[in-house]
């Protein structure tokens, strides 16, 4: 399904929510049985079939990411989903990456967010492509979805890129959901947003390859325990590493970024160290 | 708000299954299947499905949602079992799991009328 469907579907004014088990009428009157019985009914009675479809509801998105993937393989670019609720902590964790990665790493972003340019402002200043996807008009959907991520890839040099970090919007439930092509989901979680996220939250923290705790700086001021925090990260996903970072005072990036490098020497092919110079 | 992306990926796919049956066909009812693990309102599905069907061949159709466990195996030991309270850690053994079950997210089937009150008309259709 393409977003932009949206404008034609919605009438201006959705109808009451009182419809649980609403059954429609069409064009003509039926009587109840006539509903349910596949067989021809006697004169006045409409024919129904129950028709099997079993389609995959995220189908026309998985098409576009695989589309997408195949783009990104044929350049060798790594690319990271970055996910986590508003706030937590995404663009400062780019703004962080991107000034310790200049000159070792050619680094796209893509920015998604319901409204305003703000952080693709925020990152200019670091000299890298960054394309703003607003999913406002679209309906203001609250994740990306792949036909959205592919118009932004049209935008961007893939040859000139070692590595694509796809910033999602704010939300932690819908953009686990959506396959965007992505080689790796990360997860960020905030320390001040509490230990219990990852429970109640768990497809985005199933689906995540790298959790980040961010804004350890924080830690002296908060009665939030981190081992917690990491101990229900394991519970939903016993597999994924966790790095505890802050990206106001550096603490821990070494860590993300060695991992980001490790990630993208292994899509690209490269076995030296340093990658080759931006 | 996922559910008005998938009720407008649902309405699209009723209607390109209903060209198979004619000008005159409606959609009845909707069967989804969608896994415990999917976050899909019911409510939130039923009232977006509501909306994105308005002026499509959907428009006033039930829709039926039917909730798929979940369901996971440890990878070390091999133990089955249903999660209620989410979390995927073998309780026995502590091994990583797998998900057997609970990522459902399908339109399952349809109930089509095609439209054909009269059953003397339909029948020469058919002929």
């Amino acid at each position: 399904m393409m977003p932009n469907d949206r404008a034609t579907l919605l009438p201006p004014a959705p109808p009451p929510a009182s419809l649980r088990h609403h059954r429609g009428r069409g064009p003509h009157e039926h009587n109840d049985a006539g509903f349910s019985d596949p067989r021809p009914l006697p004169s006045g009675g409409a024919r129904t079939t129950s028709v099997e479809v079993r389609t995959n509801l995220l189908a026309a998105n998985d098409r576009y990411a695989e589309v997408i993937r195949a783009r990104l393989r044929e350049h060798g670019v790594f690319t990271a989903n970055l996910m986590s609720s508003p706030g937590a902590g995404k663009t400062a964790l780019l703004e962080a990456t991107l000034a310790r990665l200049s000159g070792k790493l050619r680094v796209g972003i893509i920015e998604g967010d319901i409204e305003t340019t703000a952080d693709t402002d925020r990152l200019a200043p670091y000299g890298v492509p960054v394309v703003q996807i607003n999913t406002g008009p679209f309906g203001g959907d609250c994740h990306l979805a792949a036909p959205l991520v592919a118009g932004a890839l049209d935008k961007l040099d893939l040859g000139a890129l070692d590595a694509l970090i796809v910033e999602n919007v704010g939300n932690l439930v819908c953009p686990a959901e959506f396959d965007i092509g992505e080689d790796r989901k990360v997860v960020l979680l905030s320390v001040t947003e509490g230990e219990d996220k990852p429970l109640k939250y768990p497809l985005m923290f199933h689906e995540a390859r790298l959790a980040l705790v961010t804004k350890i700086d924080l830690l002296p001021y908060l009665d939030v325990d981190l081992d917690l925090i990491r101990a229900n990260i394991a519970r939903i996903n016993p597999q994924i590493p966790v790095f505890p970072v802050s990206a106001r005072n550096g603490e821990g990036l070494d860590v993300w970024l060695d991992w980001l490098l490790q990630e993208v020497r292994t899509k690209r092919g490269w076995h030296t160290d340093p990658p080759p110079s931006a | 708000m996922h559910e008005m992306s998938l009720a407008m990926s649902v309405v699209d796919e009723v209607e390109r299954v209903l060209t198979g049956f004619g000008p005159q066909a409606r959609a009845v009812s909707v069967t989804l299947q969608v896994g415990g693990l999917r976050a899909v309102v019911p409510e939130a599905m039923e009232f977006c499905f509501e909306a994105a069907a308005q002026g499509t061949r959907a428009q006033g159709a039930r829709l039926d949602i039917e909730q798929v466990p979940i369901v996971v195996r440890c990878g070390h030991c091999g133990h089955d079992w249903t999660v209620e309270v989410i979390e995927f850690m073998c309780p026995a053994c502590e091994g990583p799991v797998q998900v057997l079950s609970g990522k459902e997210l399908l339109l399952r089937s349809i109930e089509v009328d095609d439209g054909h009150d009269d059953y003397s008309s339909r029948t020469e259709d058919d002929a």
